[in-house]
């Protein structure tokens, strides 16, 4: 029974065009705009540190010209901190920041250092810092010139020397931030899988169709069948996650930071719990028009949430109402592909399977206890 | 009048999905838009980036050290210190910099102690960083040349003072352009304007496409006239509502929006793109008349323009040859416009440009409403 059930229900499954459509079309549809949208910021952070472009304006040599020129040469850790183009006029330096061929540009007279930028911003504001730090060094110099300068000396070579003051957090590997535009996109195609289950609930209960009320008048066992059918759910939705896996993968081009084994295993959970979570509100919700709008919302809600339309919003509700993110599915799914990604199989990311795989249980039983000898009075 | 009530009538099934898209647009709308709100200005300004600040040390030095990053940036709660979430925390935009400063730094300053998070390698970090090296430089400086602790801390936080009024001027004085809540709402209600208008109105013209509804109207006693009359006027009372109520959502919450005398402007762009859903809306149901069909199209179109256009991630991000192509979707000019809008004072925003941005809105309405209509002709034609 358990087979032929299973078999009938994937046939009916794969007819059905508009679920084809939506569980197999739309991502591959979503993923191809997030690609053509997003796809270079991958790649190249628009926030990433670049080299400034910056003019000079200055009728002589002075000691900021030799920190500008210092500036301008690249180390071996860091790429050159500006580009640096000098101009014989103000009038010419302000063209070519007209032009934007610059970012800002300084000028310097017998008073003071004057800079321009374009607009505000944090290479405006860059610029201005390595003006800060050069008269900060003056006033350092000039202070220790008049209470100790014995040891003036030892203060110019002291600041002259790089010292190691400050080091960055690492932890080895990290991808873009925009990859979780992908997570997302992964975890709702997952959670699509609960129309799967209200569609195949359907034709199982007797208050939402003919063929229900033939089905539950049959002898049969109801839990064998609707497991059978939830089975052919998470068979069609696990290829549906595979086929946009592999599709941003291979004709995207774009690296998901995980092994194709890794991501499939994680994909086909999140496919069991979308198909659970359907299998739940089919057996909860009475009126057929709600069995397409319900999971609709569910999965949008929950992949809204999980960073489908804005990639941070996840970490904000992490930083604000982190209990959420433990109750969402959509916001476990991605957080455990987000986690395996960059930092490996840790701690939370077993935390976030072993949630995936209580919301599914938790779905069978809840699912089970409602549908277990349902009675009508009247259909 | 008959059919003018009927399509109101049957909009009562679809009631859920515009509660929906309304809710969607409520919350996610409003939180997005508190998120990215800033105030346009034409002077200079620092950029203050927001840095958490966990300080094991609690030492004079490290207390002088946080006071400056409060005094020149925004000092914000870091809520964990647990390394993994600092470090999300910064890649996703909560705060831009975390420095932590160990327990006994004051002892070994120059010991490579201090240690910072910050979005791999960006620019706010290295700025932020070059900042904290500076002070912490000046310290050990002033210290290594026979300053006490606090006169050392004293000099340097008084010089730091001083060099912030360090001269700087913007060329022309364009300053910054940043997006108001309103802009904010505005760009953001494209998305949920335009499904709920594709969905409900889509499946209404389904819905009265019907073999059996149609043959019934067919056969009644009402002219032609009257009847597509009745169902364009009961169409445009949809889009208008449900426009008018996005709208009346959008001003309550930006009461306090300091740009608020420009909303004439954005209702009619808004208006303009009611149409453009209407238009989307007509050629979707044109295609199917199965109403998940409808609900999928509507979702491919609107949420792939709504990508692709700016509406989620601002077009300056996205790939010059993306931006070009979208010049062929009607959303890309309602966020041009709304960007306009933003960007330009009240009494400048009336011009050529605004009012091409919205031509070519209506120009694409009619395009999708001609599309629909060659599209139905063909399925009578070819009985489809």
């Amino acid at each position: 029974m358990f087979g032929r059930i299973f078999i009938y229900k994937f046939k009916a499954l794969i007819r059905s065009h508009w679920l084809i459509g939506w569980n197999f079309l739309f991502p591959l549809v979503l993923a191809t705009a997030f690609s053509l949208g997003f796809g270079n910021l991958i790649d190249d952070d628009p926030i990433s540190f670049h080299t400034m472009d910056v003019g000079y304006v200055a009728e002589e040599d002075s000691t900021f010209l030799t920190v500008l020129e210092t500036l301008s040469k690249s180390t071996d850790e860091r790429e050159a901190v500006i580009n640096l183009h000098t101009y014989n006029s103000e009038k010419n330096a302000k063209q070519a920041l007209a032009d934007k061929e610059i970012d800002g540009y300084y000028l310097l007279d017998s008073e003071d250092i004057h800079t321009t930028v374009s607009e505000n911003g944090i290479v405006s504001t860059t610029l201005l810092q390595i003006v800060k730090d050069y008269k900060n060094f003056q006033t350092t110099i000039k202070n220790i010139a008049i209470d100790h300068p014995e040891n003036l000396e030892s203060a110019v070579e002291l600041m002259g020397s790089d010292l190691e003051i400050i080091k960055q957090h690492s932890f080895g590997h990290s991808n873009s931030p925009y990859l979780q535009y992908f997570y997302a996109l992964l975890t709702m195609t997952s959670l699509f899988g609960s129309w799967i289950s209200t569609f195949t609930l359907q034709g199982m209960c007797a208050n939402m169709s003919e063929r229900g009320k033939r089905f539950e008048c049959a002898p049969g066992h109801k839990f064998k069948a609707i497991a059978a059918g939830a089975l052919a759910g998470i068979l069609i939705q696990s290829a549906s996650n595979a086929v946009l896996v592999i599709y941003i993968v291979t004709v995207l081009k774009i690296d998901l930071g995980l092994n194709l084994g890794l991501i499939l295993l994680i994909t086909t959970l999140g496919s069991a719990l979308g198909i659970t979570a359907g299998t739940f509100m089919g057996a909860l919700l009475k009126k057929p028009v709600l069995l397409v709008a319900v999971p609709m919302t569910y999965a949008m809600l929950c992949s809204f949430f999980s960073g489908l339309m804005v990639a941070s919003i996840k970490q904000y509700v992490q930083y604000y109402v982190p209990f959420l993110n433990k109750i969402n599915p959509g916001a476990v799914m991605s957080d455990s592909l987000y986690i395996a990604s960059n930092y490996g199989l840790t701690r939370e990311f077993y935390q976030d399977i072993t949630i995936m795989i209580v919301i599914i249980i938790i779905h069978i039983i809840l699912s089970g206890v409602i549908l277990r000898r349902r009675n009508y009075a009247s259909i | 009048m008959p059919v003018f009530k009927a399509t109101l009538r049957s909009v009562r099934a679809y009631i859920t999905t515009i509660i929906i898209y309304f809710v969607v647009f409520a919350v996610f709308g409003t939180m997005t838009s508190r998120m990215n709100a800033g105030i346009s200005d034409t002077r200079y300004q620092d950029v203050q980036l927001e840095v958490a600040v966990i300080d094991n040390d609690h030492s004079d030095l490290s207390e002088a050290l946080t006071n400056y990053i409060d005094k020149t940036q925004k000092l914000v709660d870091n809520k964990t210190e647990d390394p993994q979430e600092l470090n999300d925390n910064v890649r996703f935009d909560i705060y831009d910099y975390v420095l932590v400063i160990p327990e006994g730094f004051s002892e070994s300053i120059t010991a490579d102690n201090l240690e910072y998070y910050s979005s791999s390698d960006s620019a706010s970090g290295y700025l932020m960083t070059e900042k904290i090296r500076t002070y912490i430089t000046d310290i050990v400086v002033y210290l290594g040349s026979g300053y006490s602790m606090d006169e050392a801390i004293s000099l340097t936080d008084a010089q730091t003072l001083e060099n912030e009024t360090t001269d700087v001027s913007i060329l022309n004085e364009t300053g910054t352009k940043q997006s108001s809540y309103l802009s904010g709402m505005y760009t953001f209600l494209a998305y949920s304007l335009l499904m709920m208008l594709s969905i409900c109105i889509g499946s209404v013209l389904t819905y009265l496409a019907e073999n059996d509804i149609r043959n019934r109207i067919a056969v009644s006693g009402m002219s032609f006239r009257s009847r597509y009359i009745g169902l364009i006027s009961a169409v445009l009372v949809i889009g208008f509502i449900l426009t008018i109520s996005m709208t009346v959502f959008t001003v309550l919450t930006g009461m306090e929006d300091p740009t608020i005398n420009k909303i004439g402007y954005y209702i009619l762009n808004e208006f303009a793109l009611m149409f453009v859903g209407i238009g989307i809306a007509y050629f979707i149901s044109s295609i199917s008349h199965n109403t998940n069909i409808i609900n999928m199209l509507s979702n491919m179109l609107t949420l792939s323009m709504a990508f692709l256009c700016g509406v989620f991630v601002p077009s300056e991000l996205l790939d010059k040859t993306i931006v070009a192509a979208s010049h062929f979707m009607p959303l890309y000019w309602y966020v041009q416009a709304t960007t306009y809008i933003n960007d330009h004072a009240l009494g400048q925003i009336f011009s050529s440009d605004f009012i091409s941005y919205l031509l070519i809105q209506l120009l694409f309405a009619v395009i999708f409403f001609v599309g629909g209509l060659v599209i139905s002709r063909k399925k009578e034609q070819y009985a489809i």
